[in-house]
C-alpha cells in the first residue's frame, strides 16, 4: 500500500482522513507531470518534450509540478483512502489541508446521517378543525360585486361624487357699462359635484346636491372678489336642469347577480356555496400542509438526528436552484447576473435560506427514515391504478374530441347533400317551367296562324271555306298540341335525368368525402391508442416508472405519517416487515432494495422541496417581487 | 584575467545535455579572451574535476537587417566544450 490512512471521527457525522502518500508514488506523478509540461511548453535550448526532468523542475519550480498533480492524484487518493479506511461517504468530501514533503492530505468526509426516530409511533398531534369563516365568503362576494360594479342610473337626489348630466345656462346680467355675458350655455353636460374640490363659483356643487332627475332650478351665484377667474366679483344667474343622476354602484347581491357571475349559478346561494367550497378546499389543503409540518416537528422533537453540514448545504443548493427556475419563468436566465443587478449578495441570500433549509433538511431525514422503517413500498397495483388514472383522463379527452370531429364531419356531409338536392330540384323545376312556356307559346302561335288562314279562306268562299277551315283548324290544333306536349314531356324527362345525374354524382362525391374523413378519424384514433400504449409502457417499464413510484411513495409516506399522529390503526411493524418481505420474494429481484433506497432519497428530496416551497413561498415571492420592482425602476 | 572571469555560464540545451551523457563533455560560454589553458584551470578550480581536453570555438555573431543598416542581435561569443576525465562530473548540469 502506498497510502497511510489514519481516521479521526469528528462531530456531526463527519470523519477526518489523514492520508500520507508514499514518496515514490508522488515522484512518479511528478515525473509524469514534468513530461506533460515539457510537452506543452517550450523551454529554451530544448525541443518540445525533450527537456529532462531536472531542467523542467528548475524552469517551472517544484510548486508548479505539485499543483499539476494535486487534482489528479487527489481524486485517486480520495478513492483509495476511502476504500482503505472502509468509510462510506455520504457526499463529496472536502479537502481541509494539504502538506508537501511528505505529501499529506486531510480530508473531511461526510457520513450518512443517523436518524433515531425514537418512539415515533406514539407521537400524537391534534388536528385542527378547518372552519370556513363566513366573513371570508362575504369578502369574496364583495370582490365579485366590485368586479361587476359600474355607473348606474339612480332614482335619488344628487349626492357628492355622483355623475350628473345637466343642462345649464349661466348669464351675467347686463349692466350700465357692460353687455350681457353668457358664461355657460351647455346641454348634456356631465359633471361630478365634489365636496373637496368644488367648481367655481363656489356653491355651484352645493346647489346641485339634492336635486333629482328632471328637477329645474334657478339661482344666483357670485365669484369671490379675489378669484382668479375673469368673472371675479360678478354675479351670474344660473338655470339648471338635471337630466340624469348616475352613481358608481355595485350590483345588488341577488340571484340576478349570481347569474351575471356565471350562468351555472341559478341563485345567490349557489354562488355562495361554490365560493365556500373552494375556500374550504384551499383551507383544507393549507391545513393539511400545516398538519404535516406539525406532525414532523413533533417527531423531530423526540428524535435524535446526526448529520453532516453538507446535508444542509445541499438543501440550500436545491433551494437556490428552485429560485433560479422560478426566475426563469420571468425570463431571467442567469441567477448570478440577477443578483448582481439587484444588488443582492449570493452568499447573503444563501445564509438567509439557511434556517429554513435546516428545517427542511431535518424533516427530510425524518421522512426518509420513516419510509424505510415503515416498509413503505410501491407495488404494481398502486402503479397500475395511477397509470390508469393518468391515461384515463387523457384518453377520455382525446376520444371526446374525436367523436366531436366525426359528428361535425357528418353534419357537413348531410348539409352538403341537402343543398345539392335542393339545387337540383330547383334546376329541374325551372327548366320545366321554361319548357312549358315555350310549348305554350308555340301552340298559341300556331293556333293564331291557323285561325288567320281560316278567316282568309272564309272571306273568299264562305261555305266551302268554313268547312275546310274548321277541319284544318282542328287538325292543326291537334298536331300542334301533340307536338307541344311531346316537346314539353321530352324536355322534362331530359331535365329530370340531368338533375338526377347531378344529384347522384354529388351524392357519391359526398359519400367518398365522408368515407375519407371517417378513415382519417379512425387512423387518428389508432394513433392515439398506440400513443396511449406507449405511454402506459413508459410508466410501467420506462423512466416514467420512477417518477410515478416516487410520487406514490411520497403520498403513501405522508398518509402513513398522518395516520400515526392521528392515532389511527396502523399495522404493527412486524406485520409490515413480513408483508414487505413476502412482496420482495415475489418479485425476486435482488436489486429491489437498492432501487428503493435511491427512490426513497429522490422522494424525500421532493417532499422537502415541496415543504420548503410552502415555507419559502412567502419569502421568495417577496424577493422576486423586490427584484421585479428594482428592475422596472 | 582573473580565473573567475573566465566562465560566464553553462550552456544548457538538448545538445549539451546529450554531450554530458554520451561523451562526458560539458559546455560553457567563456570569456572571448580566454584560452584553453585558462578554461581548463577555471573548470578544475570551480568544480573540482579533472579536465582532459578543452575545445574552443567562437560562435558567429547574429545580425539582422534594419533597413540598410545591420544590427547585432547576439554578439559573437566563445563556447568551450570541456571533456572531463572518466569518473568526474559536474553537478550543475544535473540539477541537484
Amino acid at each position: 500500500m502506498t497510502l497511510t490512512v489514519t481516521t479521526e471521527p469528528l462531530e456531526n457525522r463527519q470523519m477526518a482522513l489523514n492520508v500520507a502518500v508514499d514518496d515514490a508514488r508522488v515522484e512518479k506523478h511528478l515525473r509524469r507531470a514534468a513530461r506533460k509540461l515539457a510537452r506543452d511548453y517550450r523551454i529554451p535550448g530544448f525541443r518540445k518534450g525533450k527537456a529532462p526532468y531536472q531542467i523542467v523542475v528548475q524552469y517551472f519550480g517544484e510548486q508548479a509540478l505539485y499543483n499539476e498533480i494535486l487534482d489528479d492524484l487527489g481524486q485517486e487518493i480520495y478513492r483509495e483512502a476511502l476504500e482503505q479506511a472502509e468509510v462510506e461517504p455520504y457526499g463529496q468530501a472536502s479537502l481541509a489541508d494539504v502538506d508537501f514533503n511528505p505529501l499529506t492530505y486531510r480530508l473531511i468526509v461526510p457520513l450518512e446521517p443517523t436518524v433515531d426516530l425514537g418512539d415515533y409511533r406514539n407521537v400524537r398531534v391534534a388536528e385542527e378543525e378547518t372552519a370556513i369563516n363566513e366573513d371570508l365568503v362575504d369578502q369574496e362576494l364583495e370582490k365579485y360585486r366590485e368586479e361587476y360594479a359600474g355607473w348606474q342610473e339612480v332614482g335619488r337626489p344628487v349626492q357628492y361624487e355622483d355623475a350628473v348630466n345637466i343642462d345649464v345656462k349661466s348669464v351675467i346680467a347686463a349692466t350700465d357699462d357692460a353687455d350681457e355675458i353668457v358664461v355657460l350655455d351647455e346641454e348634456d353636460w356631465d359633471i361630478t359635484p365634489s365636496e373637496e374640490a368644488p367648481m367655481e363659483p363656489a356653491g355651484f356643487d352645493e346647489q346641485l346636491v339634492g336635486m333629482e332627475a328632471g328637477d329645474e332650478k334657478e339661482f344666483d351665484l357670485s365669484w369671490a372678489e379675489d378669484s382668479r377667474s375673469i368673472y371675479a366679483g360678478k354675479t351670474a344667474h344660473y338655470t339648471v336642469k338635471v337630466n340624469r343622476v348616475e352613481a358608481y354602484e355595485k350590483p345588488e347581491l341577488d340571484d340576478d347577480f349570481a347569474q351575471l357571475v356565471g350562468p351555472d349559478y341559478a341563485t345567490l346561494d349557489d354562488l355562495r356555496e361554490d365560493i365556500r367550497s373552494s375556500l374550504r378546499e384551499q383551507a383544507e389543503g393549507n391545513a393539511r400542509d400545516a398538519y404535516v409540518g406539525r406532525a414532523l416537528d413533533a417527531i423531530l422533537e423526540q428524535a435524535t438526528l446526526e448529520y453532516p453540514p453538507t446535508v444542509v448545504e445541499d438543501q440550500i443548493d436545491a433551494m437556490v436552484r428552485e429560485y433560479g427556475s422560478q426566475l426563469r419563468q420571468y425570463g431571467i436566465e442567469d441567477l448570478e447576473n440577477f443578483f448582481e443587478q439587484t444588488g443582492q449578495d449570493m452568499d447573503e441570500y444563501r445564509e438567509g435560506l439557511r434556517e429554513q433549509a435546516e428545517i427542511a433538511a431535518r424533516r427530510n431525514l425524518i421522512l426518509s427514515e420513516l419510509l424505510a422503517k415503515e416498509y413503505i413500498r410501491v407495488d404494481d397495483e398502486d402503479l397500475d391504478a395511477r397509470v390508469a388514472e393518468i391515461l384515463g383522463d387523457e384518453l377520455a379527452d382525446a376520444i371526446e374530441e374525436l367523436a366531436l370531429e366525426e359528428a361535425v364531419a357528418e353534419d357537413l356531409v348531410a348539409g352538403e347533400e341537402a343543398l345539392e338536392e335542393a339545387v337540383a330540384d330547383e334546376l329541374a323545376e325551372e327548366e320545366l317551367a321554361v319548357e312549358e312556356a315555350v310549348a305554350d307559346a308555340l301552340t298559341a302561335e300556331e293556333l293564331a296562324l291557323e285561325e288567320a288562314v281560316a278567316d282568309e279562306l272564309i272571306t273568299e268562299d264562305p261555305a266551302v271555306a268554313e268547312a275546310v277551315a274548321e277541319d284544318l283548324i282542328a287538325e292543326e290544333l291537334a298536331v300542334e298540341a301533340a307536338a307541344a306536349d311531346e316537346l314539353a314531356a321530352e324536355e322534362l324527362a331530359l331535365e329530370e335525368a340531368v338533375a338526377q345525374e347531378l344529384a347522384t354524382e354529388e351524392d357519391a362525391l359526398e359519400e367518398a368525402t365522408a368515407a375519407e374523413l371517417a378513415a382519417e378519424l379512425a387512423e387518428e384514433l389508432d394513433a392515439l391508442s398506440a400513443q396511449r400504449d406507449s405511454m402506459r409502457d413508459f410508466f410501467r417499464y420506462g423512466q416514467g416508472r420512477m417518477l410515478l413510484e416516487s410520487e406514490i411513495l411520497q403520498r403513501k409516506t405522508l398518509d402513513r405519517l398522518l395516520a400515526i399522529v392521528r392515532g389511527e390503526d396502523v399495522p404493527a411493524l412486524d406485520e409490515l416487515k413480513a408483508a414487505a418481505e413476502a412482496a420482495g420474494a415475489e418479485t425476486e429481484s435482488a436489486d429491489e432494495d437498492e432501487s428503493d433506497a435511491s427512490d426513497a432519497e429522490a422522494v424525500v428530496a421532493e417532499i422537502v422541496e415541496a415543504g420548503a416551497e410552502t415555507d419559502a413561498a412567502g419569502d421568495q415571492e417577496a424577493a422576486a417581487e423586490a427584484g421585479d420592482e428594482e428592475e422596472s425602476s | 584575467m582573473h580565473l573567475y572571469e573566465v566562465i560566464k555560464r553553462p550552456v544548457i540545451t538538448e545538445k549539451s545535455m546529450g554531450l554530458v551523457d554520451w561523451e562526458n563533455q560539458y559546455v560553457f560560454e567563456v570569456d572571448l579572451r580566454a584560452n584553453k589553458l585558462q578554461v581548463k584551470e577555471a573548470v578544475e578550480t570551480a568544480f573540482d574535476v579533472d579536465v582532459v581536453k578543452v575545445n574552443l570555438m567562437v560562435m558567429p555573431v547574429k545580425t539582422s537587417m534594419r533597413g540598410r543598416t545591420s544590427r547585432v542581435r547576439r554578439s559573437k561569443w566563445k563556447k568551450a566544450v570541456v571533456t572531463l576525465a572518466p569518473g568526474s562530473s559536474i553537478q550543475l548540469f544535473e540539477g541537484v
